[in-house]
């Protein structure tokens, strides 16, 4: 994991204001009212393991559910975005992004909308983040194992930028 | 840091604990939590004291207010009336001081957590708090503490808080069973450590 830097005098508070006050997508149980959608192996396994398709893990809010855009300012390529809320005792089971296995090109980053609070990891193959700030921004392999729990008594609001070199 | 290692005692844990562990379904804390207090508490010291049980609540309290876990619970808590065996009678090998102790073991499915607390209930006692894995660490499990996040532990390592009253949880966010016991030299509701 690259530490690329911190970007955090250009986080808007009603960014914030906003994930905090509305639902987003509820996920996976969400999943279960588009049927077109197919499970990848990951998603499997969660489910083979007892996780539920009809619990809530984490929201997450995509252009379509904010009335902001982002553009990254550490990055000028083409790129996607979202953002994951994840509130207390909430999670993002291990997986790997399976879609950026095969894409050339790609790069992942996530960067924090507010600082580290105990009971907040990041997990990525094996290591833990944690004491980050708001604004700090990562790069990461997101095809290599990773995921994220919130047992604290506080929000945490990550956003998630892929990167699509020309 | 607030986690001291002490080494690694696989060879004390039975398989057949573990098995009964992973086998049975334990009571789900919070769920079951104030059910559950008051039989183990009647089972090891014949009565049920509802202050120290209050003063203990307080912490959960907090977490209930904070965490919309709509009825489900946040793991599996085994003390020694659930099980049919009683670890006062295979003294832990790591133990520091003699004389009685508390155990209790957690089980984390996957995604199972224990939010982060104190064990405010052992203030004002010389205190030894203990935390040892029965299963091997799997990507998505970790201990943590203000100051650590433990991962890549395995089956028999063990862990001494060095500040036994420092905020503590953990979480499974992986997919296999997490299994870990936990020892104090002080739990008064459990009417050990005088």
């Amino acid at each position: 994991m690259n530490y690329i830097g911190n970007f955090a005098s250009w986080i808007q508070d009603e960014w914030i204001s906003e994930i905090l006050s509305n639902p987003g997508w509820s996920l996976p149980k969400d999943l279960e009212k588009d049927p077109s959608v197919v499970l990848n192996q990951d998603e499997r396994n969660w489910f083979e393991a007892g996780y539920k398709r009809s619990d809530h893990f984490f929201s997450a809010f995509y252009k379509e559910h904010c009335s902001f855009d982002i553009k990254a300012p550490w990055s000028p390529q083409s790129w996607d975005w979202w953002i994951v809320k994840m509130m207390p005792g909430q999670f993002i089971p291990v997986h790997g992004d399976l879609s950026m296995a095969t894409r050339k090109n790609a790069k992942s980053y996530w960067m924090p909308f507010q600082d580290w609070d105990v009971g907040h990891v990041f997990m990525y193959k094996d290591q833990t983040v944690t004491n980050y700030k708001k604004g700090d921004v990562f790069e990461y392999d997101a095809s290599m194992v990773h995921c994220a729990v919130n047992v604290s008594l506080v929000p945490r609001i990550i956003l998630q930028v892929r990167e699509y070199v020309e | 840091m607030s986690l001291t290692y002490m080494g690694n005692y696989a060879e004390w844990i039975k398989q057949e604990w573990l098995e009964e562990v992973l086998n049975n379904p334990g009571p789900e804390i919070p769920k079951d939590y104030r059910v559950h207090e008051e039989m183990v508490q009647k089972s090891l010291r014949g009565y049920f004291d509802k202050g120290s049980f209050d003063e203990e609540q307080k912490d959960w309290q907090q977490m209930n207010e904070a965490y919309d876990y709509d009825g489900n619970f946040f793991f599996e808590m085994f003390d020694a009336p659930d099980l049919s065996f009683n670890l006062k009678d295979h003294r832990p090998p790591f133990l520091e001081f003699d004389g009685s102790f508390a155990w209790w073991i957690t089980k984390l499915q996957p995604g199972k957590f224990t939010p982060m607390h104190r064990d405010s209930y052992s203030v004002g006692c010389t205190t030894h708090k203990y935390w040892m894995a029965w299963t091997d660490w799997e990507p998505g499990q970790v201990l943590m503490t203000e100051d650590e996040a433990i991962i890549k532990y395995k089956a028999g390592d063990v862990y001494k808080f060095t500040d036994p009253f420092i905020l503590h949880g953990a979480a499974n966010a992986g997919m296999q069973t997490r299994v870990a016991l936990q020892i104090t030299t002080w739990r008064p509701n459990r009417g050990v450590g005088v």
